[in-house]
Formats: structure tokens, C-alpha cells, sequence
């Protein structure tokens, strides 16, 4: 039988080689941009539905779809929605680290749960506890587990009942004592590969950041910074639209954040912040290899914020809904676990999707431009094992992973003029 | 003891939902204890059609495959892919239906990956390409149907009989406690703008809800959210058009007395917004209407 490949969990997996570009780039990836096209026509109150099961990261395309209903219907949702709202955040972004952590790299062992972690920082089973215990937190605040579908234009359809409020905080302190265990866990393990790995590319940084100024892993205003920490874009959702459909490679995800909020929006992630900063010596910057720690880092933000967005909640489902005016054109941005999600819809007067746009975030261009940087020119009918392991060697650092030795597949094709296929070559 | 049956998941099209509600499950660790895993691929690059290629004929105990097809590439791997297994399961309603990307088979200009192009590339359910032996519905598909497709697929002695969904026979209304009201439907009504009755019946309230024409097995949690049930699990046995059915099913329960009641019945039923997005989420690909045959000019 040929060799197994166990990969639950979509990452960069293929690299192209161009002859006339002579240089390595990530494969096109298939993209959520023509949702456009059967999104016209639909109901408004489906969208949440829909651009999350466009291959993006469900919890935060179906809020940000909410947040730009909201805007579209002038509807501000009353208090307890918005804590509802951001305890689901928390879980989306909690969910998607976890996922690339534990699950993106593996091997062909015989299990997953024995693919968890090839150190032994954390047993296993505990991380699969973890899984699924952030899919029933989600289940029940958004009421299905991958994908939630309470969020509604103006608020949420439904609210916690005490046993369900209950069982949220219960199962977030959790949460919480995982992420805790696996910063320390990380520090152990994981650090020193940071420590050594030194792939450093300046570049544009994207992020949402809350009212202090601090990262945001759900709303606020979107920053944009140059490599040096200077600002660009304040907020301008019009701006940053274009700065992110435009030709030029910018971060995003826990690296841009760090570099563009003031810290993080909880204290005992702050800490781990702290710890982190002061073990490498210096803020990590533009060091791609932190995004493993950040990552992690988040996690623990992640929970800490779903435990205090459940503190500000009471039971029941009355005062989850505002009352929403005629329709018209919404934009909202919202932070996921991989950066910054933008949806821009344009409503009818009966409610129907005349047009859209979902912007999401890219890692590619970034992926790319680090080839560029740190690979160089290619030929792709030259190929030594060294720019083999230099491509790897990139990659490895962009896949965010909680024991970053630990094995990923990699496939390089090389493209002649043509565009037909000259040599493949395969890791593992 | 016998030898453990070997298994390879390809959701390489899929939106990567079907991947994660297995990764996920609470059966999954007792999925992997039992079973050799062969691949488990969520992208194209992560097992090539050349890779497929090199299995021996039903080589592969039991395949699932999540996920749309839709242009020849993906044809064909689906074909290899049938060549290499004894059993192949539908997993989840891309495969099963089509899905939602299949409302993209009637949008004249389609661009999203999965849809038609101008090469006349549309979506279409698995079992039109291949022959499929079993189906786990849903979008992706619930935890407790997932259980029992790991309870009588692998943990069993003998398989489930060719054809098994595993999902209720029932429609979703079984599962749903909310009560019934006797009067007629004189107003179709949106969740997100008319907050619904919490105990009512959505369709008695004029709701367009799916649930009496889909298959259960999901505990109609869309319907305890407060909002109707989409009908990710496709049609019940033996009924061929979800969307119709439903549709059909409306047009009995819209009733009006008096001399003009016909005129005010059919404009209930005009009202009705975005048919093929109410009624055929998730199976446009394998209902009646299929796809959009002009080129939209
Ligand atoms: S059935 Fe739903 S969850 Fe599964 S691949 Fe299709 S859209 Fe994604
Ligand atoms: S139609 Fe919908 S709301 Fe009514 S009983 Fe069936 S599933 Fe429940």
C-alpha cells in the first residue's frame, strides 16, 4: 500500500516552481472571492450561512457576515448580544488555533490522537478533549458546533438558559486551564525552535484592534502599520479594502497583530506576552517563527475572553435583538485566528443580496514573498537539495504548529515554459 | 483477530467542514483504534491523482469522500477513487446533493471555484459520476449521525446494507417539539425580521421550514435556534425533489375563503423570496432543476 498522508486540516501544501518566473510561489489555492456570484439574489438572513462554508474559518465569516447585516439593517445589537457574540468569537478563534496547532502537521503513524503531539508536552488525549470541548462551547452558544447559526441581523435568535449559561462557563474555565498548560507546555518545548529559527521579513502589518488600542480577536477598528510600527490606515474600512486587494505583500494573523496593537486585551495573556518577549530578548517583530508562540499566546487571550464576555451574561433570550431598519449597504471587519475577515454586502428593499464581497485573509502573498526573500531565484530544471530545504525551511515556519519539528507534507512542482509539469518532488 | 479495515478520507473539494465534524467527533479516537488509515486528504495536492493511481484495484476497504464534483479533474479522481475502494460513503451534502455551491449551477456567471465556467463545468452530487454505496448526510453532518456511521461502518461485524443513509427515516418534524396550530398559513415570514414564536411550529407560522420534507436524525437543532430547518439532510426516502416537494407542500397549507381567495393564495405564494435558495439549498445539483442551461445573455 503507498504511504499515508493524514491531513484533517488544510495548509500550504504545495509549492509551484516557474520557469519563466524563476521563482517558488504557493500554489493558487481556490479562493471564496466567486461566492459573489450565488450570493446575488440570495436572503440577507442566509449569508452568515453561506460564507461560512466557503473554506474560511466558519464562526468568524458567519460573524462578520452578522456584523455587516447589522450595518446593512442599521440595527446595533443590544448589550447581551454582543456579549453573546464575542463569547462565540472567543470559541472561533480558540477553535482555529487549536486546529493549526495540534492538527495541521502529522504524520503517517497510526492515529491521529497519537499524531497530536510528536513531543510529549501534552498528552494527547487531553488535547482531543480540548477539541471537542471548544465544539460543544460553540454548539452551545451558536447552536451548532462547526458551524453556529444564531447570529441574526440586529442580535442573536436565542439566548442561554441558566443550566446552558452554566455549562458555557464551566466548560470556558476549562478552556482556559488548557490554553494556560499549553503556554507553559510551549515554553518547554516549543521555544527554543523559535529561539533559533531566523527567518525575519519585514513587512505591512493588518489587524483589528479594540478600543485600547490593543490586539482585538473579534471587533474593533482596523489598523494598518509599515514595517516599523507606523501607522497608515486608522479605521478606514475603505482604505483598508484597498490596501488589501491591492498588489502588495502585508501581514496578518498573531504576528501582524502583535505588531499592530498595543499589547494583549487580557492580562494573563499579557503575561505569557510578556514571558515570551523577554525570553527572546527583544520584541520578535518581523521573526515569522513567533507565530507559533503568539499562536499560542492567543489561545490563551482566546479563553480568557470568552470567560469574561460569559461573566457579563444572564440567562434568558429576552433583549438579544434590536429592531432593524429598511435595508441598505453594510461593511464590518472582524478579527479571525488567521487575520482580518472583511464582508461587504448591498441589500435590496425586500431583503435579497444584490451584491457583495468577502475579503479573507491571505496567507499566500506573505508565504511568497518569504520564498522570495530567503529562496531567491529558482531554475526550476536546476534544482539542488539545498533550495529544496530552504523552500521547506520556509514553510516549516509559516505552519503554525505546537511542536514545529514535527514532520509536514510538502510537494514542489516545476512548471517548464509551457506550464506542463517537469519534476515533482515530495516530503515526507 | 480479523484485520482491521483500511479507510482513506477525500474531502479535497469540500470547504473543509465534512474534514473537521469527523476530526471532531467523539468517535473519532475509537474510529483510529480500529481502522488502518490510509489518507486523509482536505486539499488536491495532499493526494494526487498519479498517488491514487498506485493502489491495487478495491485496495481501500472503505473510502468517504466529502465534497462536490465539478470539472473533469475532479471526475476523474472520483473515478479512480472507486476503482481503489470496496465501499464509498457520501459524506456530507456536497457529495450527497450537491450542496449549497450547487446554487452556483444557476448563477449565469459563476466564478467561485467549485462552479460552472465558461468550459461548462458544473457542480453535481457524487453518485452522478460514480456509484456511491452509502450516504452520511448534513452540512456537514451532526455528531450523532457521524457516531452511527462509525458504530455500523467500522465497529460492527458485518457492514450496513448497500444503500444505508445514516440518518433517520423520519423527517426532522419527529424530532421537533414545537406544536402545531390548526389555522391556515396566510403570510410567509422572515426569521430575522419577525422574531418567531418560540413554541410554534415555524411553518405553521409562516416560516418557510424544511423540516417536514428532510430526513432527521439531527435533533432539529435549527429549529430549537429559533430558525428554520434548511434542509441540509436532503430529501426522505423516495422523494426525488426536496425543493418541490416543499414548494407542493406550501401551496396546501396557504388557503384563503371567500371570492377572491385564490387571487390572495397565489400572492402569498409570489411572495415567496429566493425560491431556489429556500427551497433547494443544498440540492439544486440533484433536483429536477440541476443547472442553468443557457448562458445567461
Ligand atoms: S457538505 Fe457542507 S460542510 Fe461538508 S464540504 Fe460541503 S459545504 Fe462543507
Ligand atoms: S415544520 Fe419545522 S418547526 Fe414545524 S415541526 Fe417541522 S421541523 Fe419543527
Amino acid at each position: 500500500m503507498a504511504a499515508n498522508w493524514i491531513s484533517p486540516v488544510p495548509h500550504i501544501a504545495e509549492i509551484v516552481l516557474d520557469k519563466a518566473e524563476k521563482r517558488a510561489r504557493v500554489a493558487v489555492r481556490p479562493s471564496a472571492d466567486g461566492i459573489a456570484a450565488y450570493l446575488r439574489g440570495r436572503l440577507a438572513e442566509d449569508v452568515p450561512l453561506y460564507v461560512q462554508r466557503t473554506g474560511t474559518d466558519p464562526v468568524a465569516a458567519h460573524l462578520a457576515a452578522v456584523a455587516a447585516l447589522d450595518n446593512a439593517y442599521s440595527a446595533a445589537p443590544p448589550e447581551k448580544a454582543r456579549h453573546l457574540r464575542a463569547a462565540l468569537a472567543a470559541c472561533g478563534i480558540y477553535y482555529h488555533h487549536l486546529l493549526r496547532l495540534f492538527f495541521t502537521r502529522m504524520n503517517d503513524a497510526s492515529g491521529v490522537s497519537a499524531l497530536i503531539a510528536t513531543g510529549e508536552a501534552i498528552p494527547p488525549p487531553d488535547v482531543m478533549t480540548a477539541l471537542q470541548r471548544v465544539r460543544d462551547e460553540i454548539t452551545v452558544l451558536g447552536g451548532r458546533g462547526l458551524t453556529p447559526e444564531r447570529g441574526v441581523p440586529g442580535g442573536m435568535t436565542k439566548g442561554l438558559n441558566e443550566d446552558e449559561l452554566h455549562q458555557a462557563r464551566t466548560m470556558a474555565a476549562a478552556l482556559l486551564e488548557f490554553a494556560l498548560a499549553a503556554e507553559t507546555a510551549f515554553r518547554a518545548h516549543g521555544a527554543e525552535w523559535v529561539r533559533k529559527e531566523d527567518i525575519d521579513l519585514p513587512l505591512p502589518a493588518v489587524a483589528v484592534v479594540d478600543e485600547d488600542g490593543k490586539s482585538s480577536l473579534y471587533t474593533g477598528e482596523v489598523r494598518v502599520v509599515d514595517p516599523r510600527g507606523k501607522v497608515l490606515i486608522d479605521g478606514d474600512l475603505d482604505a483598508v479594502v484597498k490596501f488589501m486587494t491591492g498588489d502588495a505583500p502585508y501581514r496578518v494573523g498573531p504576528l501582524a497583530r502583535f505588531n499592530t496593537g498595543a499589547g494583549m486585551p487580557t492580562p494573563q495573556a499579557q503575561k505569557a506576552l510578556d514571558r515570551m518577549v523577554a525570553d527572546l530578548g527583544s520584541p520578535p517583530l518581523h521573526r515569522v517563527a513567533a507565530i507559533h508562540w503568539l499562536s499560542v499566546i492567543e489561545l490563551v487571550a482566546a479563553a480568557e475572553l470568552a470567560v469574561a464576555a460569559l461573566d457579563q451574561l444572564e440567562p434568558g433570550d429576552s433583549g438579544l435583538r434590536a429592531p432593524l431598519s429598511a435595508p441598505g449597504t453594510g461593511t464590518a471587519a472582524i478579527a479571525t485566528g488567521a487575520g482580518v475577515m472583511v464582508q461587504r454586502l448591498a441589500l435590496a428593499a425586500n431583503g435579497l443580496v444584490t451584491d457583495s464581497q468577502v475579503i479573507i485573509p491571505q496567507l499566500e502573498r506573505e508565504v511568497n514573498a518569504a520564498l522570495q526573500t530567503t529562496v531567491g531565484d529558482v531554475d526550476p530544471e536546476q534544482m539542488s537539495a539545498e533550495t529544496i530545504a530552504a523552500i521547506e525551511g520556509v514553510i516549516r515556519a509559516y505552519q503554525p504548529a505546537f511542536v514545529p519539528e514535527a514532520p509536514f507534507l510538502l510537494r514542489i512542482t516545476a512548471r517548464g515554459e509551457n506550464g506542463a509539469t517537469i519534476a515533482q518532488w515530495r516530503k515526507p | 483477530m480479523p484485520k482491521p479495515k483500511s479507510v482513506a478520507i477525500y474531502a479535497a473539494n469540500g470547504c473543509g467542514g465534512c474534514s473537521q465534524s469527523l476530526l471532531v467527533s467523539d468517535r473519532l479516537s475509537a474510529l483510529l483504534d480500529a481502522v488502518h488509515p490510509v489518507f486523509w486528504a482536505t486539499q488536491p495536492g495532499d493526494v494526487t491523482q498519479a498517488e491514487i493511481e498506485q493502489y491495487d484495484d478495491r485496495e481501500i476497504d472503505i473510502l468517504l469522500y466529502a465534497g462536490p464534483v465539478y470539472d473533469d479533474e475532479s471526475i476523474a479522481t472520483a473515478q479512480l477513487l472507486r476503482r481503489v475502494a470496496k465501499r464509498i460513503v457520501a459524506y456530507g451534502a456536497c457529495a450527497h446533493l450537491g450542496g449549497l455551491c450547487g446554487l452556483a449551477n444557476l448563477a449565469p456567471e459563476a466564478t467561485l471555484h467549485l462552479a460552472p465556467s465558461k468550459d461548462g463545468r458544473f457542480i453535481q452530487p457524487l453518485s452522478a459520476v460514480i456509484a456511491v454505496d452509502y450516504i452520511l448526510p448534513g452540512c456537514p453532518p451532526p455528531p450523532a449521525m457521524i457516531a452511527r456511521m462509525v458504530d455500523e461502518l467500522f465497529l460492527g461485524d458485518e457492514l450496513p446494507p448497500a444503500g444505508t443513509v445514516f440518518a433517520a427515516t423520519k423527517a426532522v418534524c419527529a424530532e421537533c417539539d414545537r406544536r402545531h396550530l390548526a389555522t391556515p398559513l396566510t403570510a410567509i415570514k422572515r426569521f430575522h425580521a419577525t422574531p418567531p414564536d418560540p413554541e410554534v411550529c415555524l411553518l405553521d407560522q409562516g416560516y418557510i421550514c424544511l423540516g417536514p420534507v428532510t430526513r432527521g436524525g439531527c435533533a432539529a437543532v435549527c429549529p430549537r435556534s429559533d430558525r428554520p430547518c434548511t434542509g441540509c439532510a436532503g430529501p426522505l426516502a423516495g422523494v426525488h425533489d426536496q425543493g418541490g416537494t416543499i414548494l407542493h407542500a406550501l401551496a396546501s397549507l396557504v388557503r384563503f375563503t371567500g371570492p377572491d381567495g385564490q387571487r390572495r393564495e397565489r400572492e402569498v405564494l409570489d411572495s415567496i423570496p429566493d425560491i431556489a435558495g429556500t427551497a433547494y439549498k443544498y440540492s439544486v445539483a440533484a433536483s429536477a432543476l440541476k443547472r442553468r442551461v443557457n448562458d445567461g445573455s
